[in-house]
């Protein structure tokens, strides 16, 4: 066993928000695969003068892995042909497109800067697929979101009021899925999607699903109760009703008020905050649905910013494909996953010219921008809904440069842009410590991750280090170096190495007892055994 | 700048050759050393077009391909304007996504002519190809705009879900010609298989048919039979599963 490696960065501006380091010039120094205090001198050195250090990116949702993931690829073959990636002596080849493979997706997401990110709809039948993807993708700590909104058992758990049922069958799911944390899509809508009949859909909280018992509204206390009983590193993790509907921010709020007090993380929010009345026109609802997170310090979210270009719809909420798919005539899938949920993917492109995707993208803007807590609002394209992770550089650089997001508002269609607090001139100008906060800090927090998104001794070494451009967006397209786990991965703008990534994962304790009653509800509904389900045969 | 580059297969090749960058646009402002180096594939693997082909003339927008072809696939893949002339039979995927420009093959075509690429919703937009021989099947299939000619057979499912556009088969169409057609044409000089969901229509003699066909005689000199010219076709609307505006007219004699 060799000793440790050990580098000293030296003479770099760092910017280390959650240790209260806001670009102060000061080493860096790596011993194996963590930070350290100090180093002896005579280490190797990496020099950063005049370059900006800061720790590797935090992708708080994104889907990068799994079944879902890989239905849209096999739906696409065109991408594949024109952004085919060809192997070398460090890279597997692979293809590029919306959506990449899975070497590839390691490969460019460390070519942006970001070490973690977490796949964010994991249907717990298709884990052990999740996992197997994501043992291929390089570079890239990940973790598992498990999809438990319209989970059959938990239903039933909940029409029978067996609230102590529903959080033990929880933590279980989550321990032989190897996941991270529980996430909710559509809570009710894809179940009543999945059961036929004339109503496709929940339009609201109250909704009954199967039963009058079950509404999305007890399935989102039941499940934010879970998370938060099961002391789970990340909260519920929100999907919420009425995805992309006019109107639908009376439901997000709603959504909010109904676990208020305890903690919850509202994802893609852009998607979720229109107003308008459902079917009329749309308009921006963005200040209604920042002003409560701004209010609520128990909620957090990230954004799913519409970045305009080529992008691919894949959700767990089927009945959104559906209208997406009858709306554009685009190829599509839908797939039910079983006792668990849906699956629906549809490839999109959002155009300026298009008064809807303008006003997603004025949406999304306007939630960054009045958002007074960074810590709590983190940077997303819902990737690959919104648009890839390779536009995060373009998103920084709108934050960033009021001048350059101004020009490119003028461009886009006004028609649903009035009311927007953007069209009124939001001066705002994200700092370069915030934008570490909200792609980095912030979402390594949200996640629980204590060893990520900083720079203290004990943190793992995942560390960027980006030239001083004052094009932010091809700053932070085209990282010098970044540094995985202590080993260089991007040396010089070039990768070098790649390293596999590690799995996040959490095993909750909970009583055991629950699998008895799980088994009998595998005999007689489950396409597999009970013993051959997760991520890994039940032991 | 020469009239022609000519390419000359040296000889046939092992594995399938996916040669989509013969295209007149790109040949056009390339010279003979560019065109041999530019890329292919042989069988999955990176090649150069000049590993295969001879190289005669530079910077035309017309090309001549010769050679025993069958294993080469993808000539023309998107041209947009210029002429290929192909002294064979080609492999599949010819001209697939052209949006513009001609493609005369002077022998059989593999699947898909004119068609879309893989996981494409449309094919060819726009040109002409003309086959003089038989074609694979999913000949123009999925395409938007444009005509494609075949004097011999046309395959299985010619014509399938076109978009807009023309198909005129000499020979026999195959089975399933004309299934989820939108809109456009085709034209059948000889025997085709009416899908049950076009529905007949009338007997008459179309304006449009004497004209193109007169148009194919005389611009690429192909053996038009007065009786077509003349005769009179049957129209059958559909494809009703879809959106019902595309036709297919049969001959049908005096």
């Amino acid at each position: 066993m060799t000793t440790a490696a050990r580098l000293r960065i030296t003479g770099g501006t760092v910017y280390d928000p959650a240790n209260g380091v806001d670009g102060v010039v000061r080493d860096v120094c790596i011993e194996g695969e963590r930070i350290v205090a100090d180093l002896p001198s005579g280490v190797p050195r990496l020099d950063a003068r005049g370059m900006i250090v800061m720790p590797g990116g935090v992708d708080i949702h994104a889907h990068v892995a799994g079944s879902s993931v890989n239905h849209a690829r096999r739906l696409l073959p065109e991408e594949h042909a024109a952004d085919p990636v060809p192997g070398d002596a460090i890279r597997r080849s692979g293809t590029g497109g919306t959506l990449p493979s899975t070497f590839v997706t390691g490969y460019r997401y460390a070519g942006l800067g970001y070490t973690t990110a977490m796949e964010a709809a994991v249907a717990p039948l298709a884990a052990r697929h999740a996992h197997a993807e994501l043992d291929d993708t390089p570079i890239l700590d990940s973790g598992c979101f498990v999809l438990l909104g319209n989970d059959d058992y938990l239903l039933r758990q909940i029409a029978t009021g067996e609230a102590t049922r529903a959080r033990d069958y929880a933590g279980w799911l989550l321990g032989v899925t190897r996941g991270y944390a529980i996430k909710i899509v559509n809570p009710g809508g894809v179940a009543r999607w999945k059961g036929g009949g004339s109503e496709r859909n929940v339009t609201g909280l109250d909704d009954p699903v199967g039963s009058s018992a079950v509404t999305p509204r007890k399935i989102l206390e039941t499940l934010a109760g879970a998370a938060n009983a099961l002391a789970l590193p990340h909260p519920v993790h929100v999907h919420c009703n009425n995805l992309g509907q006019a109107g639908n921010a009376a439901t997000t709020l709603e959504s909010m008020q109904a676990v208020a007090g305890q903690r919850a993380h509202f994802t893609h929010l852009q998607f979720h905050s229109y107003g308008g009345a459902r079917g009329k026109e749309w308009k921006s609802a963005a200040r209604d649905v920042i002003e409560y997170v701004n209010s609520h310090p128990e909620v957090s979210v990230d954004v799913g910013q519409v970045m305009f270009g080529a992008a691919t719809t894949v959700t767990a909420d089927s009945p959104v494909e559906y209208l997406l798919h009858s709306s554009t005539g685009r190829k599509w899938v839908n797939v039910d996953i079983e006792l668990e949920t849906g699956c629906g993917i549809v490839p999109y492109a959002y155009k300026e010219k298009a008064a809807v995707a303008a006003l997603q993208w004025a949406v999304g803007l306007e939630l960054f921008l009045l958002a007074r807590d960074p810590w709590r609002v983190a940077l997303s394209t819902d990737h690959p809904n919104g648009g890839t992770f390779l536009s995060y550089p373009q998103l920084i650089r709108l934050l960033m440069d009021r001048a350059y997001r101004d020009d490119r508002l003028k461009g886009v269609n006004q028609k649903l842009l009035a009311g927007s607090a953007l069209l009124d001139g939001l001066a705002r100008e994200y700092t370069l410590s915030e934008i570490v906060i909200i792609t980095r800090a912030g979402p390594a927090r949200l996640l629980g991750l204590t060893s990520k998104g900083h720079l203290a001794p004990g943190a793992d070494a995942d560390v960027t280090i980006y030239a001083n451009e004052p094009d932010r967006a091809k700053m932070f397209a085209t990282p010098r170096h970044v540094l995985k786990a202590g080993t260089l991965v991007v040396e010089d703008g070039q990768l070098r190495r790649a390293p596999a990534g590690r799995r996040l994962s959490v095993r909750p304790e909970h009583d055991r007892a629950v699998t008895r009653d799980l088994k009998r509800f595998f005999d007689d509904y489950a396409c597999v055994s009970f013993e051959n389900y997760g991520a890994e045969p039940v032991a | 700048m020469s009239d022609a580059v000519v390419l000359t297969l040296r000889e046939e090749p092992k594995h399938a050759l996916i040669a989509a960058a013969i295209t007149p646009d790109r040949l056009a402002s390339l010279g003979a050393a560019e065109i041999a180096a530019l890329p292919v594939v042989h069988g999955g693997r990176a090649a150069q077009l000049g590993d295969f082909f001879k190289v005669k003339g530079e910077r035309s927008a017309t090309i001549r391909i010769e050679g025993e072809l069958a294993h080469v696939e993808g000539i023309g893949t998107g041209m947009a304007a210029g002429e290929i002339v192909v002294a064979g039979g080609v492999g599949r995927d010819l001209g697939v996504q052209m949006a513009g420009g001609r493609i005369d093959v002077h022998g059989d075509a593999g699947d898909n002519a004119g068609g879309a690429g893989p996981g494409a919703s449309r094919g060819m937009t726009g040109g002409e190809i003309v086959i003089r021989g038989k074609a694979g099947p999913d000949v123009g299939a999925r395409m938007r705009r444009g005509l494609v000619v075949v004097t011999g057979d046309g395959g299985r499912g010619t014509g399938r879900g076109m978009i807009a556009g023309t198909v005129v088969v000499f020979g026999t169409a195959g089975p399933g010609a004309g299934r989820f057609l939108k809109r456009g044409s085709i034209v059948a000089l000889g025997a085709i298989e009416r899908p049950a969901t076009f529905r007949y229509v009338c007997t008459y003699r179309p304006p449009y048919v004497p004209v193109l066909l007169r148009y194919l005689g005389a611009r690429y000199g192909l053996a038009v039979a007065d009786r077509h010219i003349t005769g009179r076709y049957e129209r059958y609307a559909g494809d009703m599963a879809e959106l019902g505006k595309g036709e297919i007219l049969r001959w049908v004699g005096d």
